[in-house]
């Protein structure tokens, strides 16, 4: 009896597998699987009128702060980062140009990577945008990842006619800054 | 990461429908009764061979099948991997479903002139997934938000369950009159793994900013809720097969159900039948684990506070601040809360008309049913998902072949499929009962582009009646 139901699975199972077949397909195309996303993230922004570069009717040339930032090191960031393009836009419109400078600095504060841009003096106190691009790429990506923190110094020039600035000043200098990050997530093996 | 992913995108082509549209109404079968309760019952008393009584696999996708992905074309591999995500909505789903049965048996009782009562009993192990396609978190993953700025991410996309469980039950069936049967099963469900987040919401968008570039929104409110993953101790049990077989009974995450059915002769020749499955609920008290992110939180970047001087205070307070913003956002909170988890309810209908008197030599006067050869039938299938239910309608061809082979072809139309063909058969031979199904025949010429397949078969002892 059981050999009958055993010859009628024989009879079946082959009927059914020689009825169905799987046709060119190639799962080996899975090691081509390539997923890169690119992610766009906010930075740094300030936004300062002219008289925070003074205090007391005096003249500070200088302001500078720095910001921890952990991403950089995060593991994932470590192993993935292909490229990252920073992008700093100031927007001037005191009578006086800057010098800026951003350190990266590891946790040890050593320098890792340095940027400078000047920023124009607005005689007219009109608005005047500048944009700076940094690119970090191959070696490079090694200084970012090692970064911890973020120092940024901006520095105001004499002027040419050796006004002063006073609390009552016109104009602001706004910083806006993005990164964008892209990211190996999975690439075909080498 | 590569081997999860090609398992993923295996398991997301092998899918499942949950609708056995050849076993319904197939009232040789004695498993018929797990779908109809109250089916007509037309053996004395029958046992399922342990094991072998009842094996059943579905496999199904709504949408890409792996040939779409997987085709030795030529063509690009992400092309086409993109191509399918695209082309899919949040509403695809992929799903799996199986069951094996380990005992079933079954009597009837009643007067001896006309035993009209009928107990059925058994148990049953069931693996039951069901994942949406997270289309937005997939998207996110393979383009980031670069080139989807002011694209508001949905995260409700989340949207996936799944279960391990074992079902002991009782049914009782009786033919009230000549016309009418009903029945019920009582089910005492016992769960041995079980996941859940299917009540996401949130959203993850970029925006043009004004302070800079861009405002980052997140808006989280994401949950999943597991029981079974971790033993009494605390630590992982999933991979731990003996501690999992324990579980098969009496687990502590148990449950009850029920199924009710009936069958309605209107004629000698034309019937309707209908019947709802798994009308139950378990309810998790042991070895929960559950994660729930919540928060909102509007991100355009840091703002140094710059200090009066040049060496006063610094923004790290600021940033502290932003830091601490971003771990209570992303911070996953884990609960030991107890949860209930409803079974999808199945829905079966079916109307019948026989045709095609047998011809018999010699009078059987004790044979009141089977006295026509041919039927045909329409059927309506329905089950409950967490976003909308599943339909599928199948019109069918039944034909008793000799007196102990029968046949079933169906074509089904759903979500799947719009040629869905399947065939049938049981067989009797002596005592032993044999029956085998398979659907989507047509597409056994190409099995990689198949949207899904079901398959049962099954080993019986069957006592008639009119033996």
């Amino acid at each position: 009896m059981l050999r009958l139901f055993l010859r009628l699975g024989t009879l079946l199972i082959p009927i059914m597998v020689s009825m169905s077949c799987v046709k060119d397909v190639d799962f080996e195309q899975v090691e081509d699987l390539t997923v890169t996303p690119a992610l766009e993230v906010s930075l740094i922004r300030f936004n300062e009128p002219a008289n925070r570069f003074v205090d007391s009717g005096i003249e500070q040339s200088i302001i500078r702060d720095s910001v921890r930032v952990e991403i950089f090191n995060d593991d994932f960031v470590v192993d993935n980062l292909r490229r990252a393009e920073f992008l700093f836009e100031t927007t001037n419109s005191i009578n006086r140009a800057f010098d800026a400078e951003i350190q990266f600095l590891d946790d040890n504060d050593e320098l890792q990577h340095l940027i400078e841009f000047g920023v124009e003096a607005s005689e007219t106190n009109q608005e005047i945008i500048s944009i700076t691009e940094e690119i970090f790429e191959n070696d490079a990506i090694a200084d970012l990842t090692a970064t911890t923190k973020l120092l940024f110094t901006f520095t105001m020039q004499a002027s040419d006619d050796g006004s002063i600035l006073d609390e009552n000043s016109p104009g602001n200098l706004k910083l806006r800054s993005k990164a964008a990050f892209y990211i190996d997530l999975i690439t075909p093996d080498e | 990461m590569k081997r999860i992913l090609q398992i993923i995108l295996l398991f997301s082509c092998i899918t499942y429908s949950q609708n056995k549209q050849l076993l319904y109404g197939f009232e040789e079968i004695p498993q018929s009764l797990l779908i109809n309760p109250g089916a007509n019952v037309n053996n004395d008393w029958y046992v399922g061979i342990p094991l072998l009584s009842h094996i059943h696999a579905n496999f199904g996708t709504s949408s890409t099948t792996v040939y779409d992905v997987f085709a030795d074309d030529g063509r690009d591999f992400n092309q086409k991997l993109r191509t399918a995500i695209n082309g899919m909505k949040d509403t695809d789903y992929f799903a799996v479903n199986q069951q094996l049965e380990i005992f079933s048996g079954g009597f009837s009782f009643g007067p001896s002139f006309d035993s009209n009562e009928y107990i059925s009993f058994g148990m049953y192990q069931e693996t039951d997934v069901f994942i949406y396609f997270p289309k937005d978190y997939a998207i996110l993953a393979l383009e980031g938000n670069q080139s989807n700025i002011n694209r508001v991410f949905d995260l409700s996309d989340l949207n996936l369950s799944g279960e391990l469980i074992s079902v002991l039950h009782l049914g009782y069936n009786k033919r009230v009159s000549k016309k009418l049967t009903l029945g019920a099963r009582v089910k005492f469900y016992s769960s041995v793994l079980n996941f859940s987040s299917t009540k996401n919401r949130g959203s993850f968008v970029t925006r043009n900013g004004d302070n800079n570039f861009y405002d980052h929104v997140f808006d989280l409110d994401l949950a999943l809720r597991t029981s079974g993953f971790i033993d009494d101790n605390g630590s992982d049990a999933y991979n731990n097969s003996s501690t999992l077989a324990k579980r098969l009974l009496f687990s502590g995450n148990d449950g009850l159900g029920l199924d009710v059915g009936f069958t309605y002769k209107m004629s000698d020749q034309l019937v309707f039948d209908a019947s709802l499955q798994d009308i139950g609920f378990l309810a998790h008290t042991n070895t929960i684990k559950n994660y729930e992110l919540n928060g909102s939180l509007i991100f355009d970047g840091i703002n140094p506070v710059f200090p009066e001087t040049e060496n006063g205070q610094t923004a790290e307070d600021y940033w502290e601040g932003v830091a601490d913003n971003f771990e209570d956002l992303f911070d996953v909170e884990e609960t030991r809360t107890s949860y209930t988890t409803w079974r999808p309810i199945k829905f079966n209908s079916a109307i019948r008309y026989a045709f095609g008197k047998k011809m018999e030599e010699e009078c059987n006067c004790i044979k009141e049913e089977g006295g026509y050869l041919n039927a045909i039938g329409a059927q309506l299938f329905a089950v409950n998902r967490p976003r909308q239910p599943q339909l599928a309608l199948t019109a069918y061809y039944y034909r008793q072949l000799f007196n102990q082979f029968r046949f079933k072809a169906t074509y089904t139309v759903d979500t799947f499929s719009f040629k869905n063909i399947g065939v049938g058969i049981s067989a009797n031979i002596g005592k032993m009962n044999f029956y085998a199904m398979v659907d989507n025949l047509l597409e056994f010429q190409n099995l990689a582009d198949t949207q899904s397949v079901s398959l049962q078969l099954g080993l019986n002892l069957i006592f008639d009646k009119d033996e």
